[in-house]
């Protein structure tokens, strides 16, 4: 990985992380869909948001393992939902995944679109 | 023609949008029984913070509207807040928000329940639930009760502070903070109003005084006729330890004949399961106190420990209030009272038990029409009833059903079978309790605490008190009503005002004492007054008195008490239950020694090595609890339908009369051509008891008979989710041990106390659960193991907010004024 997929990742988990803390989880499929719209032309822009999304969350909940009783409460999510804690971690992290990069994808589709329309439409000289 | 590049960019795009509306729209529904799964697991706003809420901060200043005062609060390492107010409405305004930091969720559940609003929340399920409660109308007489005081006396002021307390909370509870059930159930909290502390105690008084006496009696009537109703549900304990000493210095037993069984000479019984009422458990309670002449130290010990449903979060919050020059108390509090209900402050201890007494009578009404009614008569004259319609909603808002109830002029009246019933009943009357609580707790003598207690109207409760100067004393308080002709139990005449209650017991009359000779004083549930001395109807159907028993007999043959041998007592496992029947069993098991009792004389063998105590590891706890199973079963089956369902168990102490009584017919079993003896059943129930074990745990020597797998106490969150739950909590106790544990092991001592009232007030406490709600929280569930093992800790008592050493202190918060 180049430092320059490194850094894009950082800025935007940075980015992520921020929207998830002012707007909560509805914000990353919407930063998704920013990110889709303006690197369009990226290698890989979902894998890239959705690999930030999921460094984004995965930060936050460490960060809350830190100063909270993260483990005593996942302990206790097993057996409310009768499912393994580190199975619902998991499913967190995956759901961060799956939000960011499928709004990229919708953000990449909407900017090739408008990109090809432009482009149809422009007059030629 | 079309670009097929840019329809390939179109069917992406659309692909990829629709996936994720369709993702996000499902992550915001629910699905089954799962909460929308988008705001639950979101890392900051979702559930991940109830594991940081469940870490107070160890600093905080903390803005709570109308402080009149600066209020420093430390929590110790117990997780107990020490409130430190200029004022006493300050002090409660502290109290209502600490208590709604841990505990906001029960005080929303508790006051929904008592409202018959929980439909709102969980939908049908809890449909029969909420149309008891409203069928009552608990929560408009709890509105009423608010209503009717003066907006300026100390209760209306200290709840309105309390209630400003929770909101307070409430108000600086971001989405982030939202307890667990919460998030689970999808729901948000209500506002809490002052008014909602009687919902509390209606709710209280539905549990300890909602009697199914008068119906059950009518059914055994039935069933069995009237004489044999009247013995199975006797006015009088067959076996009498008194509340109010009796000066026998030893039980009295009183037995007699059981009349036998005779055809119904009534009219048709009443079916329980269309009255509604609190589940059939053990509740109960015990406390005692000793005189400084029996304890080591020469001061006066407090014990008590109130026996009701165990749950997560527990029915108690421990606190300690001190306003300088004014209050200065420690207890264990209701969530969503203020101040404490039973605990001591710095003269006078108090614990309380159940009275057990008979509040609640019922009328056959005649009304003017069978459907509808909207009269009854009184004296040949119509009397108004008036109409309410209830209407259930589920949580998004839509009608489940709706019922219409009718109250008549002594309460709540009721179609059941054919009949028309109305109610009347203590608990919808005006009620001075909380005046009582709180002019109790500011007592500094037995005097003064008495005379604030006059004030307890419901539920009716043995008052146990201790003072520092040495004095003991007990009141069995409420209101106790006076009967027409002195009969309870009776469906009454509605139709005539000679039916009606004359009045109520004076204080004066009610069964008591102070300073007796014998040195101490306990109640456990058991009839209050022996009736040899007064026996004005005060109620039947006693508790059995095998608590009662165990108590007095040790208290008596000990001196030199110290609090620790006092905890000792609250868990100890010796049964007088077991004390009294156990020789019945050997004895008939030794008259039949012959070939083919195997398993009987293995049975005996077992039952006779045993102590009669219930530790854990006990083997013969199993087999005498299953015997007495047995024989209950066998004895009563007159009291059976023709289905085969049992219309009602009479007591243990009723059985323990009837051994009295070895030829009776109630001994005979129905079903068989031969006519059975008490020592015939007492045989096959101990062999049926051999065998059942033997099926079940193994063979007696294989190690699978043991107590505490057998039967455990399961304390169930409050929403009965099994992870939140603690099912399986080992207690050295049985059915009539002081640290009962029924079948269901859902009742039991929900807080012990032991407090030694000497120049400085020493106390020990616990109960089976914790101070926080949050499952996350370190104080959730911390003091079960504790409790299990019988242990009680010291309490601290600092006088100022520094007062305690910083390795007790787990946080610090100063309160004051904000907007």
């Amino acid at each position: 990985m180049s430092m320059r997929i490194l850094l894009r990742i950082v800025l935007l988990g940075a980015a992520f992380a921020l929207a998830t803390v002012a707007l909560g989880w509805i914000a990353v499929p919407i930063v998704g869909l920013l990110w889709g719209l303006i690197a369009r032309d990226t290698q890989r822009p979902a894998l890239t948001a959705g690999a930030a999304a999921l460094a984004a969350w995965a930060i936050l909940l460490a960060w809350t393992a830190v100063v909270a009783r993260l483990w005593a409460l996942l302990t206790r999510l097993a057996g409310v939902f009768e499912f393994p804690g580190v199975g619902i971690l998991l499913v967190t992290l995956a759901l961060a995944a799956t939000l960011a990069g499928l709004g990229a994808v919708v953000g990449t589709s909407l900017s090739s679109m408008f990109r090809s329309s432009l482009a149809h439409s422009a007059p030629r000289l | 023609m079309r670009n097929p590049r840019r329809l390939q960019q179109s069917r992406r795009f659309l692909a990829a949008a629709l996936t994720l509306i369709l993702l996000i729209v499902g992550l915001q529904s629910r699905i089954g029984p799962l909460p929308p799964l988008g705001p639950l697991l979101d890392p900051v706003h979702g559930v991940w913070g109830v594991a940081r809420t469940a870490v107070p901060p160890k600093d905080a200043t903390i803005e709570i509207p109308g402080l009149g005062g600066p209020v420093e609060v430390v929590v110790d390492s117990r997780g107990v807040p020490h409130v430190f107010a200029t004022t006493e409405t300050d002090a409660y305004r502290a109290q209502g928000y600490l208590v709604a930091r841990d505990r906001l969720f029960q005080l929303d559940l508790q006051t929904r329940a008592t409202a018959g609003r929980l439909t709102e929340w969980v939908g049908a399920v809890a449909l029969p639930a909420d149309r008891a409660m409203r069928a009552l109308g608990l929560s408009e007489h709890a509105d009423r009760d608010f209503a009717a005081l003066d907006p300026l006396s100390p209760q209306a002021l200290a709840l309105r502070a309390y209630a400003e307390g929770v909101n307070a909370w409430i108000d600086r509870l971001r989405p982030r903070d939202l307890p667990l059930e919460y998030r689970l159930l999808d729901v948000r909290p209500g506002r809490w109003r002052p008014e909602h502390t009687f919902y509390l105690l209606q709710r209280m008084n539905w549990t300890l005084s909602f009697g199914q006496h008068t119906l059950n009696r009518q059914r055994v009537a039935a069933h069995v006729g009237t004489a044999a109703a009247d013995v199975l549900l006797s006015t009088r304990s067959p076996i009498q330890e008194p509340v109010q000493p009796n000066g026998h210095g030893a039980p009295r037993f009183d037995f007699g004949p059981i009349p036998p069984p005779e055809p119904s000479d009534q009219v048709s019984p009443v079916p329980t399961a269309q009255v509604g009422g609190p589940l059939d458990v053990a509740f109960g309670s015990n406390n005692w106190a000793v005189a400084p002449g029996r304890t080591a130290r020469g001061y006066a010990i407090l014990a008590g420990d109130p026996h009701l449903e165990l749950t997560l979060p527990s029915i108690w919050y421990e606190i300690h209030l001190v306003v300088p020059g004014t209050l200065n108390m420690y207890g264990a509090t209701i969530p969503g009272a203020p101040g404490v209900v039973i605990g001591f402050n710095r003269d006078v201890a108090w614990s309380f038990t159940n009275t057990e007494a008979d509040v609640m009578d019922y009328y056959r009404e005649t009304v003017d029409d069978s459907v509808r009614p909207s009269a009854t008569l009184l004296d040949e004259e119509w009397q108004p009833v008036t109409t309410r319609v209830e209407e259930y909603r589920d949580p998004r808002g839509q009608a489940l059903a709706t019922d219409t109830f009718f109250t008549a002029r002594r309460g709540p009246l009721r179609r059941i079978a054919d009949t028309w019933l109305s109610m009347r009943w203590t608990a919808l009357e005006p009620s001075r309790t909380m005046r009582a609580l709180h002019d109790g707790a500011r007592a500094q003598t037995i005097d003064q605490w008495l005379t604030a207690m006059e004030q307890f109207d419901v539920p009716p409760q043995n008052l146990l008190v201790a003072d520092r100067s040495g004095s003991i004393a007990i009141r069995s308080t409420g209101k106790f009503p006076l009967r027409p002709g002195n009969v309870g139990g009776r469906i009454m005449d509605g139709s005539t005002s000679r039916s009606d209650w004359t009045g109520f017991w004076p204080v004066g009359r009610m069964p008591g004492a102070r300073d007796p000779a014998q040195g101490f004083l306990a109640s456990a549930n058991q009839q209050p007054r022996d009736p040899a001395i007064d026996s004005t109807y005060l109620g039947a159907d006693w508790r059995e008195p095998w608590r009662a028993l165990r108590i007095n007999q040790l208290l008596r043959e000990q001196t030199g008490w110290t609090p620790e041998a006092m905890a000792r007592l609250q868990t100890d496992p010796g049964s007088a239950r077991a004390d009294f029947f156990v020789p019945f069993f050997l004895a008939a098991a030794r008259e039949s020694p012959g070939a083919g009792n195997a398993e009987l004389q293995d049975a005996a063998r077992i039952l006779s090595a045993w102590d009669r105590r219930y530790p854990r590891e006990s083997q013969q706890a199993i087999l005498f609890e299953l015997a007495m199973d047995e024989l209950a079963e066998r004895v009563w089956d007159e009291l059976d339908t023709e289905a085969g369902q049992r219309i009602y168990d009479p007591s243990s102490a009723t059985l323990a009369e009837l051994l009295a009584d070895s030829l009776s017919v109630w001994w005979d079993d129905r079903h068989t051509p031969a006519r059975e003896t008490r020592d015939s059943i007492l045989r096959q129930s101990l062999r049926a008891a051999f065998g059942i074990a033997t099926e079940r745990y193994g063979e007696p020597d294989a190690g699978g008979w043991r107590w505490d797998r057998v039967r455990t106490m399961r304390i169930h969150h409050l929403l009965r989710i099994p992870a939140l739950s603690a099912l399986a909590v080992p207690n050295a106790g049985g059915t009539a041990t002081l640290s009962p544990m029924t079948a269901r092991g859902t009742h039991g001592a929900s807080w012990r106390m032991v407090v030694e009232m000497g120049p400085e007030v020493r106390a020990w406490t616990t109960y089976p659960g914790g101070q926080s709600a949050n499952p996350a929280s370190a104080f959730y569930d911390d003091r079960i193991s504790q409790w299990s093992a019988g242990e009680l800790e010291a309490v601290l008592l600092p006088l100022i907010p520094d007062g305690l050493t910083p390795d007790v202190v787990v946080a610090h918060f100063s309160m004051i004024r904000g907007r």
